[in-house]
């Protein structure tokens, strides 16, 4: 056990008042390493020195330039204070609340087409499509410029002896539903166009994907009727036809799509179709 | 004559108190008298731990208009100068970051032209001891310098060092341990007797 020579406090006393002797070496050596006597001899020096310092003049000045200044360097967000709290959070819930209404609208906006009703009215009543009973469906609808209809779906006007008999619309906001009735003195079909981003209600029947000419579609699996969805670029086509042994349905449909005229050389709305996006319904 | 003390000391709290009261209303003489009763001591604090006049009273003047903007979220749960200390800690610290140069005032720092104009004020005493220490706790380390300053020249306990340098008592009695050696060392070196 090492017994630890102290300065005297009277000694480092006089240290911190007149300063060290030039030949205090020891004691010098021993303040760098005695914990006791360096905060004895510290808290004595700093005793005797006054170490506080005035603030200069203008400082007031400066802050109180700074004060009524507008904070325009350094925007905060939100306000200060409890009442700050209040408002931000109003202001937060007026905002969600906004978005939301804002998505119902826009949800709102979007066409709905419920096919389904009118596949169940045909199932129900064993009855081949015609315009009397897609008028009693959807009576909603209203006739259509022959023209308008044509240009607006890209279909032809008649494919396979089918002409188009009739050309109705639904206006559901800015998306135009518009319904085509081909027919034969014999035989009748529907199909009707709604925009991409349309709903389209197909009911409870299952879907299964089918191939009609090279077009990918999906089959609607009804027992009386041959149905068929594809959608192509900025429409979804629903076909609808009373299943017959005379006619395939799948052909026609990819008919008035425009499918024979791939040979005629012209860029038709099916060659730009299946070129495409004529992949998936 | 204690009592008194005592009773000045709580009326002087009570004050404070007042002060601050009106001062989260943004009331304009409550900021300068807020202002007056604290503005040695962070002027010091910041002189301490930057590196010139300048720095010092940007510190101080941004210490300032911190306190008066966040006045509201002083709770009165520490003592008040225990907030105030920390915002300058904080404050000389953005300070250094922003400007890129965090160099603690250097022993070249009080033999610049600008010393004059720093300590000028008329009930100052300009002495050998005073230049001293303030060179010997300048040329201290940063993590030192600032338990030193606090202690020293605002006579804060160990606690409340840890409370405004938000670090546990022991590790502020350790750095202490380690700065007296290394501060009575340069004192004593500096003042020699030739």
């Amino acid at each position: 056990m090492v017994e630890i020579a102290h300065i005297a406090p009277e000694l480092l006393s006089r240290y911190a008042a007149e300063g060290l002797p030039a030949d205090a070496h020891r004691d010098l050596k021993h303040l760098a390493k005695c914990a006791t006597c360096a905060e004895l001899y510290v808290q004595l020096t700093m005793k005797s020195a006054s170490l506080r310092v005035a603030a200069p003049e203008g400082l007031w000045s400066g802050i109180q330039t700074h004060l009524h200044q507008p904070s325009s360097s350094s925007p905060r967000l939100g306000f200060a204070g409890p009442w700050g709290f209040v408002l931000t959070s109003s202001l937060a819930l007026i905002l969600v609340a906004f978005l939301a209404v804002e998505r119902w609208s826009l949800r709102r906006a979007v066409p709905r087409v419920d096919v389904g009703q009118y596949i169940a009215v045909l199932e129900k009543t064993s009855a081949a499509p015609s315009a009397a009973n897609l008028r009693q469906t959807f009576s909603a609808s209203v006739a259509y410029d022959r023209d308008a209809a044509l240009r607006e779906t890209g279909m032809r006007a008649q494919a396979q002896g089918y002409g188009l008999a009739e050309q109705r619309v639904l206006h559901a906001g800015r998306a135009n539903i518009i319904q085509l009735v081909y027919g034969t003195p014999q035989d009748a079909a529907v199909v009707i166009v709604a925009p991409r981003a349309a709903t389209l209600s197909l009911g409870n029947y299952h879907l299964v994907a089918a191939d009609i000419a090279g077009l990918h579609c999906k089959r609607v699996q009804c027992p009386r009727q041959d149905i068929f969805w594809s959608t192509l670029r900025q429409h979804q086509y629903v076909f609808i036809r009373r299943r017959n042994s005379a006619t395939d349905s799948g052909r026609l449909f990819a008919d008035l799509l425009g499918a024979r005229d791939q040979t005629a050389g012209q860029p038709t709305l099916w060659r730009r179709l299946i070129g495409s996006s004529a992949r998936k319904p | 004559m204690q009592d008194l003390f005592a009773l000045v000391m709580v009326e002087n709290a009570a004050a404070q108190d007042d002060v601050i009261e009106s001062c989260r209303r943004h009331d304009a003489a409550a900021q300068h008298r807020l202002f007056l009763m604290h503005k040695d001591r962070v002027y010091a604090l910041a002189m301490y731990l930057s590196k010139n006049s300048a720095d010092s009273a940007e510190i101080a003047q941004e210490t300032f208009l911190k306190v008066f903007s966040d006045i509201g979220q002083f709770r009165g749960e520490s003592k008040f100068e225990t907030w105030l200390y920390r915002i300058v800690m904080n404050t000389a610290r953005d300070h250094a970051r922003r400007s890129r140069r965090f160099l603690f005032l250097d022993s070249a720092f009080w033999h610049d032209q600008r010393r004059r104009e720093i300590f000028a004020a008329p009930t100052r005493v300009q002495s050998d001891i005073e230049e001293t220490v303030r060179l010997a706790i300048t040329s201290l380390p940063e993590k030192f310098r600032a338990p030193v300053v606090l202690r020293y020249i605002e006579n804060l306990s160990y606690e409340q060092i840890a409370a405004v340098l938000n670090c546990p008592p022991g590790t502020i009695a350790a750095q202490l341990c380690r700065a007296h050696k290394m501060l009575a060392s340069k004192l004593a070196n500096l003042r020699r007797r030739r």
